[in-house]
């Protein structure tokens, strides 16, 4: 569990990587640093260190250049950063809206039809078969 | 499921309980044979996986990763793979690496198997795809695949025992561009159940295949063939991996040395014994149960054990087009394969050729994950949002499936330092893309970017070389007539020990070009029947 110190520094990074957008809320308006990012990390718990180590890097840097600095010399930790930060992001249902996501489940339904013409064409095509015994 | 109890004696000693084993444990259990079946691994139930879960976008980066290094689940073995280009994917339990596999159900075509003969290059395989096709048949009916009769890219009219999954606005769309293009292309085979089929319902299109089906609808080797061979008298035993086989006087295989997961070790004795354990496990079985008397490994007097590994290179070339294509549905799975560019035509300046399948790209995180050494703005700020609204849903892939070519330097050895959590020593490949390898990667790649311009795609993208896409492991027990240079014979059994059997991919001569799951079922089919027709003949250890 983050404690609030480290909640903010993880909300002013969260905000540059993601801010607001049309439909899509900020990072921090969808709630990543308050409890998503508390379920991707429960989700994702071998992640907790590196994400930890981050956030104890970027101490007394802004937004923008601590990004910089983890992206160029701390790459398992901006792994971790971004990967927890977009995965909780993701976990918003007002997100998965603006993105038009409607999950599974569907019905596996047939839609032979729809193809069928595009299909003759293939089967009339010749097609050369290497090696076959057609005895 | 519970673990079945130990026996002290067994007809048959199996190890692994993945497609290969559990095809064989059936086959031989309803024919009588008393079974028992080494599994490191456990059974898991549709229920353990993520994919209709929250979880499932972070999940499948980690406890459902197809790497055994990556995951590290207690079951797996680390392989070190610092001298590859290509990942080695596999899961270690019940069912095998099927538990994770796509389902790409796609047979071998007549030429895979004479390639010496019409292409000049590797050996004919023993046997014709003609022998083979009554098998590929049988599991094909039996596990309940999904599929369109009447492809022309195949000499037989071979049927399904389900109709084909739908291909969606995706395949399509797809099949739209190779139509203006006048290429082959056909509604994928899946082993996966567009109807409900025995023990699975129909698939609920979570295209979550490749971390496992949380609907149960893809036919695994835990869901189709384990509960009938398990019905049949076969006793799995699961937790246990072995360590190395066993030889007695006659220098017969005695059986397996294994440990369980509370630390104990155990002996299995067997009058025969079939390894099943993939194209890094078995030739690790194999090597690790060196001795005095046999100090290059087992059944190795060719020297090929752990030799001529090959893995599939495989390309994949995405395309973003300019409507929602639901291309997050899955199944994943294959919506289209084309078999267009598959045999050799020499004008292209080399042998051999590959498959193509359709897939579509589920999932929200996988399209905005950071590539190291790329510039995060290019990721993130305010390119994040356009990114994930121009490709969620809107991206197709041309996955590219390359015959490999064996080649002796390509290798699974075992590693000098590293081990498992057992102490037993690690496997490690040595392995790099051969140069005819590279020229086929090349051509095709540039043809499915023009199959991609065919439909429309806005843009393009191209992964020449996918590291994580090592499923396929074969080649490093060959079979073959001559024992100089085969390991086993053409019904797997050993050239050097006449009671020992591999079944897994392992015995390939060559890669083929095609996903090989059905190959392997096919071919495990095929010799475990023909020992249970002569078990009068077979030489067991006393």
């Amino acid at each position: 569990m983050l404690d609030p110190t480290a909640r903010e520094r993880l909300a002013l990074l969260a905000d540059v990587l993601i801010p607001g957008s049309g439909d899509f809320p900020s990072a921090s308006a969808a709630g990543v640093p308050a409890d998503l990012i508390d379920r991707a990390l429960c989700f994702r718990p071998d992640l907790a260190d590196a994400l930890g180590r981050a956030l104890d890097v970027v101490v007394g840097l802004d937004a923008e250049a601590a990004l910089d600095r983890l992206s160029s010399h701390h790459t398992d930790e901006f792994q971790a950063v971004t990967t927890l930060v977009s995965g909780a992001y993701l976990l918003n249902p007002q997100v998965q809206q603006a993105l038009d996501y409607r999950p599974a489940p569907r019905q596996a339904n047939d839609d032979v039809d729809s193809y069928a013409d595009l299909l003759a064409v293939v089967v009339e095509r010749p097609f050369d078969i290497h090696g076959a015994d057609l005895s | 499921m519970s673990k079945q109890a130990a026996v002290e004696e067994a007809d048959v000693l199996i190890v692994g309980a993945g497609p290969s084993g559990a095809v064989a444990a059936w086959e031989l259990a309803r024919q009588g044979f008393k079974i028992v079946c080494l599994e490191q691994g456990d059974w898991n139930l549709p229920d353990d996986f993520t994919g209709d879960k929250p979880q499932w976008d972070l999940a499948r980066l980690k406890q459902w990763h197809a790497s055994p290094n990556i995951r590290g689940n207690e079951a797996d073995y680390p392989i070190n793979a610092d001298n590859s280009p290509l990942e080695p994917l596999m899961f270690n339990g019940v069912g095998g690496s099927t538990v994770l596999y796509s389902g790409h159900w796609v047979r071998a075509l007549p030429s895979d198997f004479r390639v010496k003969t019409l292409d000049g290059v590797a050996e004919d395989w023993p046997f014709t795809y003609e022998d083979l096709r009554p098998f590929y048949d049988e599991v094909t009916h039996h596990i309940g695949v999904s599929g369109l009769e009447g492809d022309p890219s195949y000499p037989d009219s071979h049927t399904f025992p389900l109709p084909p999954l739908p291909i969606g606005k995706a395949g399509l769309r797809a099949a739209q561009g190779m139509d203006k293009l006048g290429w082959h292309w056909w509604p994928a085979p899946n082993a996966i159940s567009s109807r409900s089929f025995r023990n699975r319902p129909a698939c609920q299109r979570y295209g979550a295949c490749e971390s496992g089906c949380p609907a149960g609808a893809k036919a695994s080797a835990d869901l189709t063939y384990w509960p009938d061979a398990i019905a049949a008298g076969a006793v799995l035993i699961t937790g246990a991996r072995v360590r190395s086989l066993t030889t007695d006087e006659k220098g017969l295989i005695a059986g397996a040395e294994y440990v369980d997961r509370d630390g104990h070790w155990h002996h299995q004795h067997a009058g025969l014994t079939i390894l099943a354990a993939n194209g890094v496990g078995t030739p690790r079985i194999l090597l690790n149960s060196a001795t005095s008397s046999h100090p290059d490994g087992l059944a190795n007097s060719s020297g090929l054990v752990g030799k001529r590994l090959m893995i599939h290179p495989y390309a994949s070339v995405y395309g973003t087009y300019d409507e929602d294509l639901e291309s997050h549905l899955g199944p994943a799975g294959q919506a289209l394969q084309s078999l267009q560019f598959y045999e050799t035509d020499e004008t292209r300046g080399f042998v051999r050729g590959g498959k193509w399948n359709l897939m579509p790209t589920p999932g929200a995180l996988t399209r905005v994950l950071w590539e190291p050494g790329t510039d995060w703005r290019d990721w993130f700020g305010s390119r994040f949002h356009d990114r994930l609204s121009s490709t969620f849903g809107r991206t197709l892939e041309w996955g590219i499936t390359t015959e490999d070519l064996p080649d002796e330097r390509n290798e699974v050895v075992l590693d000098t330092e590293l081990t498992d959590s057992d102490g037993i020593p690690a496997a490690k490949l040595n392995y790099r893309i051969g140069e005819n390898n590279q020229k086929l990667l090349d051509f095709h790649i540039a043809r499915a970017l023009e199959a991609h311009e065919a439909a429309g795609a806005l843009s393009t993208e191209v992964v020449p070389v996918v590291r994580d896409s090592g499923w396929h492991l074969l080649g490093t027990a060959r079979m073959g007539e001559d024992r100089s240079d085969s390991v086993v014979d053409q019904w797997g059994r050993s050239h050097d020990i006449p009671n020992l059997f591999v079944f897994d991919g392992s015995n390939f001569v060559t890669s083929t070009g095609v996903n090989p799951t059905a190959t392997i079922m096919a071919i495990a089919l095929r010799a475990a029947r023909h020992l249970a027709d002569t078990r009068h003949d077979q030489i067991s250890a006393a």
